[in-house]
């Protein structure tokens, strides 16, 4: 896959939103404007998903995280007291931490350099029947113009391939949909329903 | 004097040859090919990894957390698109484990933040450092 | 796997013949460093077309929003029995223009301990996302829709779900009581809605087969049926959800001015204000828009195929635009009327009401309904009622006798297991409610004037 002409400019224009936004995320003293800065970088990977041509994905991760999770982050920051942070972000490990993670990604940094300088994973040729399976399929390089349908073939494969997992998934969902009512109830009205 | 102008003559066509390293940098920025994608998600993925390392507030701890994530939902797709354009069987696995980690994301984010309101109305504070009992 | 085929091709942009040929006529005049890489069609699809609808489109959704405040003070004065704004202008038609100069003149204030940026973002925030969802609404035959792209209705849950932040922000960063409680309030209605109204999408689209908004009309279209008649408990969900969502009333606590003076924007003031103002109403527009097209057929009346078939080939494509811009006019225009009617006749809900409707009641009955939504579904499918074809659905009047059908007396089950699970809080009365719990298990004093049942 290459991205050429205008789907490189908005890669870089995007690529570099998402990684100041995500450094600001981090640093940022107040923690709702984290919570902003970390919704510009959702976000902006949204949009660098469309680059990848997965609509559905950006779609979800824009409605659920942004709309969602990001939503339910600022409500709890309005309910809590949040002042000694603000004055104090960094704890005392700051400089070991900050370490710790700079390595983190200077290694894995370096092992996707190391793996594209050895040729990896990105210089493989696909074999001749893989080749002739995709082309049954429509072109994942469709004319510009036409509508897409990744929608279509991202729901096949989630419930066909990946039923089992789906179901687990639900599970984990309803879990945390009760164990967040439990952990919500405050002592009233506990005793007032138990 | 002949062995030096013949030797510069031959390094200036060698160069002439080979793209220098300033071509191969613009030849980078215009073709994007999908490492771009796993460079990008590996320094947003460090950064979120130093947020949970360094904040005191542990809702932007989760922030953090969620950063990771998301960094390694671009890994999974640009995985994904870079096997459906060479051909790959089941390009779209990418795309489901994608929706998979949102799904984990949501649920985390609900349990943490009961949890966390939980935690405030007995302790009054949400630094990380400053909870620092194993009861109380 | 499956391209999304049928009788039509879906174009993620399409112009006129007129214009292409325009624009293909312009390129003679235009030098050849410009266009020699640029196709005139391509030019026409992607370019010229969508930025003409981009302007005519502001312009009809802001002066639909300008008469939309005329038209809510017009109702609410017929429905008072009072004659309503009728000094500036004829019948007061140029009201909302005073209105605009007014606020558009007035001291802008921002409040010294506020956030100052958050503050200006956030009337952005709701303004950008209330008017991003008109990209993808089609109003028309198949090049009328600035885009047409494959995931048309989650692109507008998931813009819609991020003007909620415009509201949160605006009443975070006001740095003051009323803001906050409004925004802790909306913040909680709002994600609470969403939920519902997701859900009840979910079983329309298990008849539209696509989530691209052209596409579902198209389905509508190519059935010569509106969705509402199989999806009649969806339909009304959504239009309760909705109303709550765009913070209307009866569901307008985010900014209930008899008890939080004006909610999330009582410190904004003039033109910012305005913003919002014009934000709450433009998403007024746009729901409206989603609903008729995802339930009332859109762009498409029944037998405006027929009427086109017979008039003369030249005209017929300009009178099916000509009758589906009327007919989503007209529908937008009833759904609208509808919420204003609904905000001047119900009284407001109390929050604890507010939510028990939302999680109580709208929630399982869009889950009920999708599960009755795919039986029946599965069911006529069984019966050869409905065949699916290349994405699209065929069904004759039998299929589509028996999805009315079933689609209203599914509301039946739907009504028992609502029934079923608020037998104890049916009442929306708070003192009814308590009496209810047995008095074996009630730890809590109740207030003296309470008596136990």
């Amino acid at each position: 896959m290459l991205l050429v002409g205008w789907e490189a400019v908005f890669f870089w224009m995007l690529t570099l939103v998402a990684l100041f936004a995500a450094v600001f995320t981090v640093s940022a003293r107040n923690p709702v404007h984290c919570a902003l800065f970390l919704i510009s970088t959702l976000i902006a990977k949204g949009a660098l998903f469309l680059l990848l041509r997965a609509e559905f994905v950006a779609g979800a991760q824009i409605l659920v995280y942004v709309g969602g999770i990001l939503v339910l982050f600022l409500f709890v920051l309005m309910l809590v007291n949040t002042r000694s942070e603000v004055e104090n972000p960094f704890n005392r490990q700051d400089k070991v931490g900050a370490f710790i993670a700079a390595l983190v990604g200077l290694a894995i940094l370096g092992a996707v350099t190391y793996t594209q300088q050895r040729g990896g994973f990105f210089k493989t040729k696909p074999s001749a029947d893989r080749m002739a399976i995709e082309n049954a399929k429509p072109d994942p390089n469709a004319p510009a113009g036409v509508i897409s349908a990744d929608t279509e073939t991202l729901g096949v494969t989630l419930y066909t391939r990946a039923v089992l997992p789906f179901e687990i998934a639900s599970v984990l969902l309803l879990m945390a949909i009760v164990g967040s009512v439990l952990l919500a109830r405050d002592r009233r009205q506990e005793e007032t329903y138990d | 004097m002949m062995t030096f102008l013949a030797l510069a003559a031959s390094w200036a066509a060698r160069q002439a040859s080979e793209p220098s390293l300033m071509e191969r940098y613009v030849q980078g920025l215009k073709e994007v090919d999908a490492s771009k994608f796993l460079v990008l998600s590996a320094i947003i993925f460090s950064l979120g990894m130093g947020g949970v390392l360094i904040r005191r507030n542990i809702i932007v701890i989760f922030m953090s957390v969620e950063l990771m994530l998301s960094a390694a939902n671009l890994n999974f797709i640009a995985f994904a698109r870079y096997w459906q354009t060479q051909g790959g069987l089941y390009a779209y696995n990418g795309h489901v484990m994608t929706i998979f980690v949102i799904v984990v994301a949501a649920a985390e984010a609900a349990l943490g933040l009961g949890l966390l309101l939980a935690l405030y109305r007995n302790r009054e504070t949400i630094a990380a450092d400053e909870i620092n009992l194993l009861k109380w | 796997m499956m391209m999304t085929q049928g009788p039509w091709m879906l174009a993620l942009s399409a112009s006129p013949k007129w214009l292409e040929s325009l624009v293909e006529r312009l390129f003679a005049y235009l030098p050849a460093w410009l266009t020699s890489s640029l196709a005139p069609t391509e030019v026409a699809d992607f370019i010229v077309w969508p930025l003409i609808q981009i302007g005519v489109m502001l312009v009809v959704v802001l002066t639909a929003v300008a008469y939309l405040t005329l038209a809510e003070r017009k109702v609410s004065a017929w429905i008072q029995v009072r004659v309503g704004p009728n000094r500036t202008g004829p019948l007061g038609l140029l009201q909302p223009a005073a209105d605009g100069i007014k606020l558009l003149i007035k001291e802008d204030v921002i409040p010294f301990k506020a956030d100052k940026t958050v503050f200006t973002l956030a009337p952005i925030i709701s303004m950008v996302c209330a008017f991003i969802v008109l990209a993808v609404l089609p109003y028309g035959p198949h090049y009328a829709s600035i885009t047409n792209i494959n995931i048309g209705l989650l692109f507008i849950l998931s813009v819609s779900s991020v003007g909620v932040l415009g509201i949160i922000l605006g009443g975070w960063a006001s740095n003051s009581k009323y803001p906050l409680l409004g925004a802790l309030r909306s913040s909680a209605q709002m994600v609470s809605y969403e939920a519902a109204i997701g859900l009840t999408i979910v079983s329309a689209l298990i008849f539209t087969r696509t989530f691209s908004m052209q596409g579902i009309v198209e389905a509508q279209r190519s059935l010569g049926i509106w969705f509402v008649l199989f999806l009649f408990p969806s339909f009304i969900v959504f239009l309760i959800s909705v109303v709550a969502e765009t913070n209307r009333a009866p569901f307008d606590l985010a900014e209930a001015e008899s008890e939080l003076v004006g909610g999330f924007h009582t410190e904004y003031s003039g033109f910012r204000f305005s913003i919002f103002f014009i934000a709450e109403y433009a998403n007024m527009v746009v729901v409206s828009a989603i609903g008729a097209t995802l339930y009332l057929g859109g762009w498409y009346v029944p037998g405006m195929d027929w009427v086109a078939a017979r008039l003369p080939e030249a005209y017929r494509e300009a009178a099916l635009t000509l009758m589906g811009v009327t007919a989503f006019a007209i529908k937008c225009g009833a759904i609208l009327y509808l919420f204003i009617w609904m905000r001047w006749t119900f009284p407001r809900y109390r929050y604890d009401q507010l939510m028990e409707l939302g999680w109580k009641w709208l929630m399982p009955a869009a889950l009920a309904n999708i599960a009755l939504t795919a039986t029946i579904f599965i069911v006529g499918k069984e019966l050869g009622l409905v065949r699916s074809a290349g994405g699209v659905l065929q069904m004759d009047w039998q299929g589509k006798l028996f999805f009315t059908l079933a689609g209203l007396l599914s509301m039946f089950p739907i009504l028992a297991l609502l029934n079923a699970i608020n037998r104890n809080s049916k009442s929306f009365n708070l003192r009814a409610q308590r009496t209810t719990i047995p008095v074996s298990t009630r730890k809590v004093k109740l207030s003296p004037g309470v008596k136990a049942a």
